[in-house]
């Protein structure tokens, strides 16, 4: 039981995907624009996350270390995890149309987000149980959502900041993501 | 209720005159008077005199015309009307202004005759009474007072509002030092035509004087219901809503008005020209100004005769110590400047500050905002104006709205508070008239699309219409023999040659 | 060797399927929302029906919005405040487009009039009263500026101008009570 907080803690400060571990950059900065944005991205992106991190593990537990066919386990997990955000945009499509919008190109885009296989992954080389996946994928999804939603904050107040002309727009953007990142070393040690 | 303090505001607000206050100086009668025909809330007044009219004290020169809303207008001396036409005073917008030269007779209007009794006569009569005699609210709102007094029923408490807060201005104070009795028989006149349960008399704290007269007026009348309350010394303790909010508990609706929890409020002023009305007949042609700023010789309150121009009042106040740098009708917080003194005074008015260099001085260089949230706690009505102004920065109509541009009062706390002399208050008041302009725009399209709509109903269900009955006519033509057909689709037409198409006209 | 490589194939095979169904079920159960996107978008459009955009009416161009048709910086009624609206909503920058004043209004010169009922069923909003052989004249309150009476008179007696802002569904004589 403590394993599997520490796992959801680990994740979502000590080695949060986005400002520690530097993956998902892309949907990052690319959904970031407004907060609305932000929250929908990062309910997608837990879903696939929480999703494929199961699955893969599922997969290579059950059928491919089985059949000892691991040296598929890369296909397999970019088949599932492309499902998985097809079905996200199905539902997303249908159930919040002007969230699709918003998203744009970014939705379908979370299948090539490397935080996704990346976690995928990271799960089936450690010796987790599959409940332990599970927490893993989606200690990850809450840690990028924590992340992003915040970071969407911080872009809103630059819009109408003093920014110097040179700085403007992706400059300060990565100047602050990088500020955040910082702030989160400080959890370093924390589990 | 205790004088116990509020959270929001501003506290020692400098150049209050507290003290035993002279009685008012009564300014003469000038040479012109000009009477703006503007001085209400509403569309302005229409004339009721021509050029070159001979007038007397107190006559009617104005009406409401067709509005509902409106107020009348008296000539506050006698004399002859010169011209009717718009005038620019000050820098302002140019507005309809009757000018009348005055005789020096001030001959007194016959119509203006006491009242003896205005508790015997039914309260519909004591609001006509009112009404004829113009009284709008002399807080500065000018909403004719009449009308305010007239509310759905269910008025419980009316608020004679004393508190006057802003530097500088001490007019309201003067009066309750030398006319409580009056204020009081106003206030009384006034809860009658309510027929309000509780009259409560505010005033400030610092007020010690006026508070004195206010329960000595008090101890002469005996009514019970009537009672007084001292209120904080904080500014903007005097607005409205705040006032009601302090002395009755309940706050008023953002999007209502006072009358919508039982409350009227009205300035002690206001009061004051109610009782002139019965005791002494005579409609609202007079004010006590107060006259002040470091570039007159005195600060004095003088009573001002309405259309009296500024420039004859100056003489008043012992004249001017040097140019005023800058001159402000109201108050530094909320006044409207003007770029001299050939203004008259108009209902409005309720002090004339002309300043000098230092002690008005224009905040510096405007510098962007630190957050220091400085703002926030300082506001009377809840608001964040670092946030407000941040909306306000990049047009987000929506979100002004909802976070309460259209509550705030334009007291100008956030202002006198801000480390960055960001104009705030200005800012807000553009942002209030994009928010208004965006609801009519919002209104407008919403009706134009129901139109749309009805129109188009109505122009399928004519084609449709049109539809059938050409279907009626072909299948009779197809049906029987082409005569029998013929003859039954002349009929139909009610021709009896074939000639035209079938179908209405 | 053989058997590892149909194994492998029959696997990924096995995978490709039965994720290829809970897809097709998917679709079935969760069908595309395309009516929210143009209600919303609607709203946001003037709705002086002018087609000045090249749709006729403003809900062919708000669906012609949402499937990337049309291009937000095309509606002059609606004109910047339209736009940025648009912008927020759809997420798509593009050049800003001209400012008209949203308060323009036709106006019909009475002296010119020949009451001949063309204008009539050419306001899309029927803003016109009038009858044949009788002067028309325009409903200001109700008329949103769109235009499109102005060609179809036979004198050209109908005038486009500025506005004051208005209470649409106002009849009556109203005092302007702040």
């Amino acid at each position: 039981m403590s394993e599997l907080i520490l796992i959801v803690i680990g994740t979502v400060l000590v080695n949060n995907l986005v400002l520690t571990r530097f993956l998902g950059l892309c949907p990052f900065f690319g959904s970031s624009s407004s907060i609305e944005a932000a929250f929908g991205m990062s309910m997608a992106t837990t879903f696939v996350l929480t999703i494929a991190s199961a699955a893969a593990w599922m997969l290579q537990t059950w059928v491919l270390e089985p059949l000892q066919i691991e040296y598929l386990s890369l296909i397999c997990f970019i088949l599932v995890i492309a499902a998985t955000v097809q079905f996200t945009e199905i539902f997303v499509r249908s159930a919040y149309p002007m969230l699709y919008r918003m998203l744009g190109i970014y939705l379908p885009l979370i299948t090539t987000n490397c935080a996704v296989l990346g976690v995928a992954l990271l799960v089936t080389r450690s010796e987790h149980s599959l409940l332990a996946a599970l927490l893993y994928g989606l200690g990850g999804g809450l840690g990028f959502s924590l992340v992003i939603v915040l970071f969407a904050g911080l872009r809103d107040r630059l819009e109408t900041a003093d920014v110097p002309a040179a700085f403007r727009g992706g400059a300060i953007a990565l100047i602050t993501a990088g500020f955040m990142a910082l702030g989160f070393m400080g959890f370093a040690g924390l589990v | 209720m205790s004088t116990a303090d509020v959270s929001w505001g501003i506290r020692a607000v400098p150049r209050k005159q507290l003290a035993a206050l002279p009685p008012a100086v009564v300014a003469p009668v000038p040479d012109k008077l000009l009477i703006p025909l503007q001085q209400n809330v509403g569309p302005a007044s229409v004339p009721v005199v021509v050029v070159g009219e001979q007038v007397s004290k107190g006559q009617l020169i104005a009406t409401p015309g067709n509005s509902l809303l409106g107020s009348n207008l008296h000539a506050s001396s006698s004399g002859a009307v010169t011209a009717i036409e718009a005038r620019s005073f000050g820098g302002q917008r140019p507005v309809n202004t009757i000018e009348i030269t005055t005789d020096g007779l001030d001959t007194l209007h016959p119509d203006c005759r006491p009242v003896d009794d205005p508790f015997s006569l039914p309260p519909a009569d004591v609001l006509l009474h009112i009404a004829q005699a113009g009284v709008v609210g002399l807080g500065g709102a000018l909403f004719p007072a009449a009308i305010k007094l007239n509310p759905a029923p269910g008025i419980d408490t009316l608020v004679i509002n004393g508190a006057e807060c802003e530097p500088y201005i001490n007019c309201d104070n003067q009066l309750l030092q030398h006319a409580a009795n009056s204020v009081i028989h106003g206030a009384r006149i006034m809860q009658y035509a309510l027929n309000a349960a509780t009259v409560i008399i505010a005033c400030k704290a610092e007020m010690q004087d006026a508070a004195e007269a206010i329960r000595g007026a008090l101890d002469d009348v005996a009514d019970p219901r009537l009672r007084l309350t001292i209120v904080p010394d904080v500014y903007p303790a005097g607005g409205e809503r705040q006032l009601i909010e302090y002395l009755t508990g309940k706050q008023v609706p953002h999007d209502g008005l006072p009358a919508d929890i039982g409350v009227i409020c009205q300035n002690v002023g206001t009061a004051y020209a109610v009782h002139q009305a019965f005791a002494d007949g005579l409609p609202l042609i007079s004010r006590v100004v107060t006259l002040s700023g470091d570039s007159l010789k005195q600060s004095v309150n003088a009573l001002v005769r309405i259309g009296t121009p500024v420039s004859n009042l100056i003489e008043v106040a012992g004249g001017y110590l040097q140019t005023p740098a800058r001159m402000i009708v109201g108050g530094p917080l909320m006044g409207i400047p003007l770029s001299d003194d050939n203004v008259p005074v108009t209902k409005a008015c309720n002090c004339i500050i002309a300043g000098d260099a230092g002690s008005l001085a224009p905040a510096g260089p405007e510098l962007p905002c630190i957050r220091c949230g400085d703002c926030i706690p300082v506001c009377p009505a809840g608001l964040m104006p670092n946030l407000l102004l941040d909306l306000q920065k990049r047009a987000d109509i929506g979100g002004l709205e909802k976070h309460g541009i259209l509550d705030c009062i334009e007291c100008g706390c956030c202002d006198y508070v801000c480390p960055s002399a960001i104009p705030l208050t200005h800012n807000f008041k553009a942002a209030k008239q994009s928010v208004w302009e965006q609801h009519l725009l919002t209104l407008r399209s919403k009706r134009a699309a129901q139109r749309f709509a009805e129109h188009e109903v109505r122009i399928t269900q004519r084609q449709e219409e049109e539809l059938t009955q050409l279907q009626a006519q072909t299948s009779d033509l197809n049906a029987s023999s082409s005569k029998d057909a013929l003859q039954a689709l002349l009929q139909r037409v009610g021709k009896q040659a074939p000639d035209d198409s079938g179908g209405d006209s | 060797m053989n058997d590892s490589v149909i194994t492998a194939a029959l696997v990924l095979g096995a995978i490709g399927i039965a994720l290829a169904l809970v897809l097709v079920a998917g679709r079935r159960r969760f069908a595309p929302d395309t009516n929210t996107p143009v209600e919303r978008v609607n709203q946001l459009l003037p709705q002086t029906q002018c087609g000045q955009c090249g749709y006729p009416g403003c809900r062919p161009f708000a669906e012609a919005l949402v499937a990337g048709e049309a291009n937000i910086n095309e509606c002059p009624p609606g004109g910047e405040p339209t736009r940025q609206a648009l912008q927020q909503l759809l997420g798509e920058p593009t050049a800003t487009v001209e400012p008209i004043s949203p308060w323009l209004v036709a106006v019909i010169d009475e002296d010119i009039c020949i009451g001949c009922a063309l204008c009539i069923p050419a306001c899309p909003v029927d803003a016109i009263v009038g009858a044949n052989k009788f002067t028309h004249t325009v409903v200001t309150n109700e008329c949103t500026g769109c235009e499109l009476c102005v060609p179809v008179c036979p004198v050209d007696c109908i005038a486009i101008e500025s506005g004051q802002p208005r209470q649409p569904g106002l009849v009556l004589p109203q005092g302007s009570g702040a």
